[in-house]
């Protein structure tokens, strides 16, 4: 059974420069006097030393390509990722009006072109849908502009 | 480089400079993928986790504000990456053998060299310490790891794992005690 001593607590504090410089020197002056606490130490360093028997690994040969193509997605080199990316925050909030302008000519233009037979089809869940794909719904008001005008030239 | 500068990288990549964040990439790459590892001793978590880290990192952007060191805050990113993985995977680490691949080569030799009964040995020391630090419960091995192989300080720990330093200390000093009686078995050595 290994003798303990009270102090051991700190030594702990003394190995991770925990303690104020007082504190250090009136802890290890107690260290060199003390048996289990030598005792304690030299375990705590022991186990240190163990511990950096593990190597260190390489950084992974596909690690940086996986890496930069994930960015580069996120940056808007995918098709819709660019108006998720970094540059997103600067553009998204020009685009979005005319994106949800486009979509909503779009719209007009398949209604006019169906004489509103196919109008239901292109129902309002999938421009929703469409929408937030673009991440457009703050621009709320004009999908409920694009819903009066259908619903208008569905009651004419 | 000093660590002032990692700050002022980020910010200088939160203005639009791209250069400033593939820096910190590179400095800090290896650090993360071992931190990482160290957690799971598996290389594509790590790989995936430490691809995350650094993503999560280049889409704070303009939002990062320096509330701690660069690393102090990239490492507590890591860590709550880590520490969820962790949750997730725990119930699979309980069937999960780590001696299912190598150490029956040892029998297989009928008269192994010298040379190769030392590389055998090495292993096998490497192996033991790996599962006394898979062993540790979540946050006492990543308050161990934290500071046995990445220097924080109690006060970056505690940000990190969002503890008090109190804690952190008595994380640390049962993590210590608990791969201290794992491995003293083991290596003896005055542990
Ligand atoms: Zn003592």
């Amino acid at each position: 059974m290994k003798k303990t001593c009270e102090q051991s607590v700190r030594l702990q504090l003394l190995k991770d420069n925990a303690l104020e410089k007082e504190a250090a020197d009136r802890v290890k002056e107690h260290l060199r006097e003390c048996e289990p606490c030598q005792d304690e130490w030299d375990s705590m360093n022991a186990l240190s030393r163990v511990l950096s028997e593990l190597d260190d690994q390489e950084v992974p040969p596909d690690f940086d390509r996986t890496f930069w193509m994930r960015v580069d997605e996120y940056n808007g080199k995918g098709l819709f990722s660019f108006f998720g990316g970094r540059s997103a925050g600067r553009w998204r909030i020009a685009f979005a009006p005319l994106l949800a302008a486009i979509i909503m000519a779009a719209g007009l233009y398949v209604s006019v072109q169906t004489m509103g037979n196919k109008v239901e089809e292109l129902s309002l869940s999938d421009q929703m849908d469409l929408l937030d794909d673009f991440d457009v719904v703050n621009n709320l008001d004009l999908l409920e502009d694009w819903v009066a005008m259908n619903q208008m030239k569905e009651d004419s | 480089m000093g660590k002032d500068t990692d700050i002022d990288l980020m910010l200088r990549f939160g203005q639009g400079d791209e250069t400033a964040f593939r820096s910190l990439y590179m400095t800090y790459r290896k650090k993360i993928i071992n931190y990482c590892y160290r957690f799971f001793f598996d290389l594509g978590t790590a790989e995936e986790l430490s691809q995350e880290v650094f993503m999560r990192v280049y889409k704070a952007g303009s939002r990062y504000r320096p509330e701690a060191e660069f690393s102090t805050w990239l490492f507590k990113i890591a860590t709550h990456l880590c520490l969820n993985e962790l949750r997730k995977k725990r119930y699979k680490n309980w069937f999960v053998s780590l001696d299912s691949e190598e150490g029956s080569v040892a029998n297989q030799l009928a008269d192994p060299s010298p040379e190769i009964l030392a590389v055998m040995e090495g292993r096998e020391r490497k192996k033991k310490i790996t599962s006394a630090i898979r062993a540790l419960p979540g946050k006492q091995r990543a308050a161990v790891l934290l500071r046995e192989y990445h220097g924080f300080s109690y006060k970056e720990i505690a940000f990190q794992l969002g503890q008090s330093e109190s804690s952190v200390k008595a994380l640390i000093f049962r993590g210590r005690d608990h791969l201290k009686q794992t491995l003293c078995g083991e290596f003896g050595e005055g542990l």
